[in-house]
């Protein structure tokens, strides 16, 4: 029977199966990619540099299926490999991926593997799209840190869309220390200003109806006036505030409920859950 | 063989053979401290299987060079306590003891799994030595039980051994809520073989 002769060799022919996860490092970051060297997954025309079964000593060769470009990474560097869906379909360990000639148990994984891959890209591009409205100044790199690390499950999907609106670096996590402060307090106020007019618009859209009386409508607009000055209050207090966890206390109570990427229904603010959870994350 | 593995370096000696022979390899069969030669050498041929050995083939003392028994601990941390809720944010960290890992090419293999039935294989070039492949640290984690898989990449990359799951270490660790941090000894009751 054949017998698996190194580890580079069973990598190789277990993605030339099925598509694995790649995690490591850059800059202290863990980034996920998926990859494979399976020819039906790869596809025509892109098997150009054809790497597969080419192992060389010094790097890793793979397809990222999600970039749908090859990709090498040195051998050397500290790499984790994740094999998904195993036991799903009654395979009991990774070695066991090599020994298997069974396509339908092969198709299988890789269907379970691809949904999983689609709900990430899915989770990614809905992150993005409430970030930019509430903040079109965000910060590319950021993002990409952050939607990582929601992706290795270090954070939540809140907490991933709270930092990246308020473009807050792991630096500033770290030393629990917001640097540009009245950039925070900018941005804290722009996410007021989006929930403001929302409720500025539903409010004037009742008054516009013919349904009710002028007391009604004066009503209306007294409320109107309540949440400006509210908000007015809140951008006022922020003013003097340093910590982050004390600008986010500052959200309007008129406008409740707050948020859930601010602070959660039970009271916790996403700067402080986010810092500690990225302290923790460091202190590995 | 006070750290409860069998030196991955030198000969087996005459103190190590003690250790081999208690070790349990989940079967029917155990040996004992009063165990005849002759019963080992029938226990090890039926019972161990060695990568480069036909099953059922006699199986010598010196094949258990550089055998190890695959070690680990695992460190569960409780989730902070906080006023109005739990803040997910316990963490479990399993770490093979390196010398409990046999080199095969140069490298160690390491196999994690936490809940599920994806696996987490990573690779030490014993070369470039890093702590880091060794564990595997999941944060984020609600309080409650977990069970945590771990195995070395010899056995599961061997054909000639069955993929029970007694090939690995099988160990439900507990994340507590306002808790105190838990650290788990964990070790797989068969040998790892070259």
């Amino acid at each position: 029977m054949h017998q698996i002769k190194s580890y580079s060799e069973k990598i190789n022919v277990v993605a030339s199966k099925c598509i694995i996860g790649l995690e490591y490092e850059e800059s202290n970051i863990p980034i996920l990619k998926f990859v494979t060297l399976n020819p039906s997954i790869i596809g025509d025309g892109l098997s150009e540099c054809n790497y597969i079964y080419n192992h060389d000593d010094e790097y890793h060769h793979f397809f990222d299926v999600v970039e749908k470009k090859w990709f090498k990474y040195s051998e050397k560097n500290h790499i984790s490999f994740i094999y998904y869906n195993l036991e799903a379909n009654n395979v009991s360990c990774t070695g066991d991926l090599f020994f298997i000639d069974d396509n339908s148990i092969i198709d299988n994984i890789n269907k379970d593997t691809i949904k999983m891959i689609d709900d990430n890209t899915r989770q990614i591009k809905e992150l993005l799209s409430n970030v930019i409205k509430y903040n079109k100044q965000y910060d590319g790199k950021l993002f990409n840190i952050y939607s990582q690390l929601m992706l290795s499950g270090t954070l939540t999907y809140d907490e991933a869309l709270f930092s990246s609106i308020f473009n807050i670096t792991i630096d500033e996590y770290r030393s629990d220390k917001i640097q540009n402060v009245p950039n925070f307090i900018e941005i804290f106020k722009n996410v007021i200003k989006f929930y403001e007019d929302k409720a500025v618009y539903t409010i004037e859209s009742e008054i516009q109806s013919d349904s009710l009386d002028d007391d009604e409508k004066e009503e209306l607009k007294l409320i109107i006036d309540m949440i400006n000055e509210s908000v007015a209050q809140s951008y006022d207090k922020c003013k003097n505030l340093t910590e982050p966890w004390e600008i986010l206390e500052e959200y309007p109570t008129i406008l409740y409920p707050i948020p859930i990427f601010i602070e959660d229904e039970r009271g916790n603010d996403s700067y402080t859950k986010s810092k500690i959870k990225i302290q923790n994350f460091f202190k590995k | 063989m006070s750290n409860g593995y069998v030196n991955v370096s030198g000969e087996i000696k005459s103190s190590c053979i003690s250790c081999v022979r208690g070790t349990n390899y989940g079967q029917t069969c155990k040996t004992t401290s009063t165990m005849s030669v002759n019963d080992s050498k029938n226990f090890y041929t039926t019972k161990a299987s060695m990568p480069n050995k036909p099953s059922g083939s006699e199986t010598s003392l010196t094949d258990f060079y550089c055998s190890s028994v695959t070690t680990a601990y695992i460190k569960t941390i409780s989730e902070t306590w906080s006023t109005y809720c739990n803040n997910n944010d316990g963490s479990i960290c399993a770490s093979f003891v390196c010398d409990s890992i046999v080199t095969k090419n140069g490298v160690k293999v390491y196999n994690f799994n936490l809940n599920g039935s994806t696996w987490v294989e990573k690779v030490e070039n014993t070369s470039v030595p890093n702590a880091a492949c060794r564990t595997l640290l999941r944060t984020g984690l609600n309080s409650g039980t977990y069970t945590v898989q771990l195995q070395d990449g010899l056995t599961s990359s061997n054909p000639q051994r069955p993929r029970a799951s007694l090939d690995r270490i099988c160990k439900t660790v507990t994340v507590g809520y306002n808790d105190n941090t838990r650290v788990y000894v964990a070790q797989r009751d068969q040998l790892g073989l070259l």
